[in-house]
């Protein structure tokens, strides 16, 4: 096809590469390192500001249930400690794991395995809307519409469980409980919980369900049988990430839960609180050295989230091995 | 001036030696039992595979000689390559796939108009310049890539079973395509293929790889 | 086999509901007859604005940044992928307010760069900056782990086919890749634009919720359940509307170009 008067002429030829890659090479090592930094600095600060506290206080800042600031003037009269907040944070987002899961489980194989063409694309469009929610209308509608319904049934199941210790009160008034406020929670992770499932889910063996159908099981039988052990750890992975999610609300928490500095395990009774929403509270008013706690509070909160994702992509890993 | 090639890759257990002058005008049919290391033959040429030792020249310039030093970025050869797999890129049109080799040759936006239309037609692909090459069939995705290939008027030819899975009417037809482009190719043309009778009528000489 | 698709098909759509209904129980809660006072009120027009631009900046930088990182990683071994991954995953998880402190105790007036920042001029603390610095911190990994799972699922083969044809890897990223990758950048954007406009809890310790100059719409809801929870719910309405026509459109748009 080349001949002589073709308009391409032959190109030359250059051995490097131009100053333009060597920018774009770097540019785009720079933005990798850039968050990596970006994230070790986040700990790094907040060690640094709140070191004050943890030396003040020492394990008895994540111990301890009082959160008073004493004389403004002098800091040797505050007495303060998250003991109560890093409870209700664990409490809540543990009710809200509990309830979510299994919703979550069903929705994702409902999705992948069963729904018409149609209905799954409408549902993950909706999967996909919710995040766009803002937590804080999550947190209106908990404490509009979900706080009378709570309540009711928190009365119902003080009526005949409350000889189970988490569901007895003092007093049987309910309200802004850590219940409440792990349902609402529950409601605002499980599309993240049923997005991760499906994924998970959608990467099993589509040929071993095929054989176990061509053996003659049912649908069934094949996601008992393939599918859910397959997706097994993919879905603990999955459960970390929205309990990571569930202990880091805050307004939502904030508004469903009563703010109160006493560790509290009836989960029907109105007290208690988590760290994140501490922080948002008592934030705007804060003494410089009640913003250090808050910074230090904010560092146990990261370091337990961290420690969360730790073990979530530990287990995911562990299962890609055994695949 | 010719490709000349002595010298070793080395991925893994897997060795390839090679010590192989080709000139140019000469269509080479690359034979030999799956894993002899024809596709890494075509891919070291294109310099997406490098030398373990040894030194790789296309007419007279050193592409790839790693005691000296030389190694020369794919893009910085004049090579023209058909895929195994093609590898068009699905969401584009035929003649954008085209125009994406003569853009990446700098061709002015004028000349890309009017060149594109040719290379196409050249191998009876004329009528798919506006399709999506995800659409195509086999045999005519085939014909887009050969098209592709020649596009930045390469020195040096490599096809990697330009001529499989199609059925026997199109093979047929672009195998007469294909004989008509390979026979004004003025580089050294590599031809890895299977089928005795596309080797017969196509190339002018056999390289065996065991 | 009927009963089990039965019984997993009830307990999918219990689910979904739980996810709708909070949105529809909203919805049937406003006080319709007051939508005017909404868009009347100062507070509303100011944080919409506030929120539409600080979100679409966010955004950006979001694709500036997180374009390149998703590139990086997608091209890097995968002992150094499994790092990178769990890095950029940890934001995910990080806790809003805990990423808007730490940003205070490294920037802010008392921080730790504090002094160097305001020696050159530079005040974040408080600012619409501030507002947009917290929202990439919170929007980035959706972006980021998006476009990177699509960039290792491409077909690298015509990476490797755009260098033979002469592409330098920068032109094979901008003529190629980019081109190939785009529902999967748009679906990115949205994920991060989504966060952004919803993003609360970073921004309200970092950048404060001052009316007219940070307060985004999220914030003027917070603010606004003190003294008008009308108002609030009302104003919680519109964002929902606001997120979903967004989402829906380009969602739509998205699959359109798929399909076809």
């Amino acid at each position: 096809m080349q001949t002589t008067d073709s308009p391409v002429a032959p190109r030359e030829v250059h051995t490097y590469y131009t100053r333009v890659d060597r920018v774009f090479r770097g540019f785009v090592a720079a933005s990798a390192l850039f968050s990596l930094v970006v994230l070790m600095l986040i700990a790094a600060f907040l060690l640094y500001r709140g070191f004050e506290i943890f030396s003040d206080f020492g394990f008895g800042f994540i111990t301890n249930s009082k959160w008073d600031i004493g004389n403004p003037e002098d800091t040797s009269t505050a007495v303060l400690g998250i003991g109560a907040m890093l409870v209700g944070s664990v409490i809540t987002a543990f009710i809200a794991i509990i309830v979510a899961v299994p919703f979550a489980m069903a929705s994702a194989l409902f999705i992948e395995f069963y729904a018409p063409r149609f209905l799954r694309t409408v549902l993950t469009a909706v999967l996909d809307l919710v995040a766009a929610i803002p937590s804080v209308i999550y947190g209106i509608w908990g404490y509009v519409v979900l706080l009378p319904l709570v309540e009711d049934w928190s009365g119902t199941l003080y009526k005949y469980l409350n000889w189970i210790p988490i569901f007895d009160v003092q007093t049987p008034i309910f309200g802004r409980s850590p219940l409440l406020a792990g349902l609402l929670l529950a409601i605002m992770i499980l599309p993240i919980v049923t997005s991760v499932a499906r994924e998970v889910y959608g990467q099993a063996p589509r040929d071993l369900i095929d054989a176990s159908y061509a053996l003659g099981g049912t649908k069934w039988a094949g996601i008992r049988t393939v599918v859910l052990p397959f997706g097994k750890s993919g879905l603990v992975g999955g459960a970390m990430l929205g309990l990571g999610r569930a202990m880091g609300e805050t307004v939502a928490v904030y508004l469903t839960l009563n703010l109160v500095f006493k560790t509290n395990f009836q989960i029907l009774a109105s007290a208690g609180g988590n760290v994140a929403s501490l922080i948002a509270n008592k934030f705007g008013e804060a003494t410089a050295y009640e913003l250090k706690a808050l910074m230090a509070a904010g560092l146990v909160l990261f370091l337990v989230t961290l420690l969360v994702n730790f073990l979530a992509t530990v287990i995911v890993n562990r299962s890609r091995k055994i695949v | 001036m010719s490709l000349s090639i002595h010298g070793r890759v080395q991925r893994g257990n897997f060795t390839l030696d090679l010590n192989e002058e080709f000139h140019n005008g000469e269509v080479v049919a690359v034979v030999g039992p799956n894993g002899a290391g024809k596709s890494t033959l075509l891919h070291l040429v294109a310099g997406l595979v490098r030398l373990h030792e040894g030194s790789l020249v296309v007419n007279g310039m050193t592409c790839d000689a790693p005691e000296q030093d030389v190694y020369v970025q794919p893009e910085n050869r004049s090579i023209g390559m058909m895929f195994q797999g093609l590898h068009l890129v699905p969401q584009f049109s035929s003649a954008k796939n085209v125009e994406l080799a003569l853009q990446a040759r700098k061709v002015s936006r004028a000349q890309r108009a009017a060149l594109r239309g040719s290379l196409l037609a050249q191998v009876g692909a004329g009528h798919l310049a506006d399709r999506k090459t995800a659409g195509l069939s086999g045999g005519e995705a085939q014909r887009v890539a050969l098209a592709r290939a020649l596009a930045g008027q390469p020195q040096v030819l490599l096809l990697d079973e330009p001529l499989s899975a199609i059925d026997a009417d199109s093979r047929e037809q672009l195998r007469l395509a294909l004989g008509n482009v390979l026979t004004d190719f003025p580089g050294v043309v590599l031809l890895v293929s299977h089928d005795p009778t596309d080797i017969e009528s196509l190339a002018t000489r056999r390289l065996n790889l065991y | 086999m009927r009963r089990t698709a039965g019984s997993l098909s009830v307990i999918a759509y219990v689910a979904m509901s739980m996810v709708l209904i909070p949105i529809m129980g909203l919805f049937i809660r406003v006080p319709w007859t007051r939508i005017g006072d909404l868009f009347a009120s100062d507070t509303a027009r100011t944080a919409f604005w506030i929120s539409l631009q600080t979100s679409l900046i966010a955004t950006a930088v979001c694709l500036l940044l997180g374009i390149p990182l998703a590139w990086f990683m997608a091209n890097v071994s995968s002992r150094l992928h499994s790092v990178l991954r769990a890095i950029v995953t940890i934001p995910v998880v990080l806790p809003p307010v805990v990423g808007g402190i730490a940003l205070l105790a490294a920037v802010g007036r008392r921080g730790v760069f504090g002094d160097l920042l305001s020696s050159i001029g530079i005040t974040l603390p408080y600012t619409r900056s501030a507002v947009v610095l917290s929202q990439v911190l919170v929007a980035m990994p959706f972006l980021v782990l998006a476009v990177e799972n699509h960039f290792r699922q491409l077909d690298r083969g015509v990476v490797d086919a755009s260098r033979v044809m002469g592409m330098s890897p920068l032109r094979s990223f901008f003529l190629v890749v980019l081109p190939m990758s785009w529902p999967a950048v748009v679906a990115g954007a949205v994920l991060a634009w989504a966060r952004s406009v919803g993003e609360f809890g970073a921004s309200i310790t970092f950048a404060g919720s001052l009316r007219g100059r940070t307060q985004t719409l999220p914030m003027a809801v917070y603010e606004l359940l003190e003294n008008d929870w009308e108002l609030a719910m009302g104003l919680s309405a519109l964002m929902v509307v606001f997120a979903a026509a967004v989402i829906l459109s380009l969602r739509s748009r998205l699959l359109n170009t798929s399909a076809a």
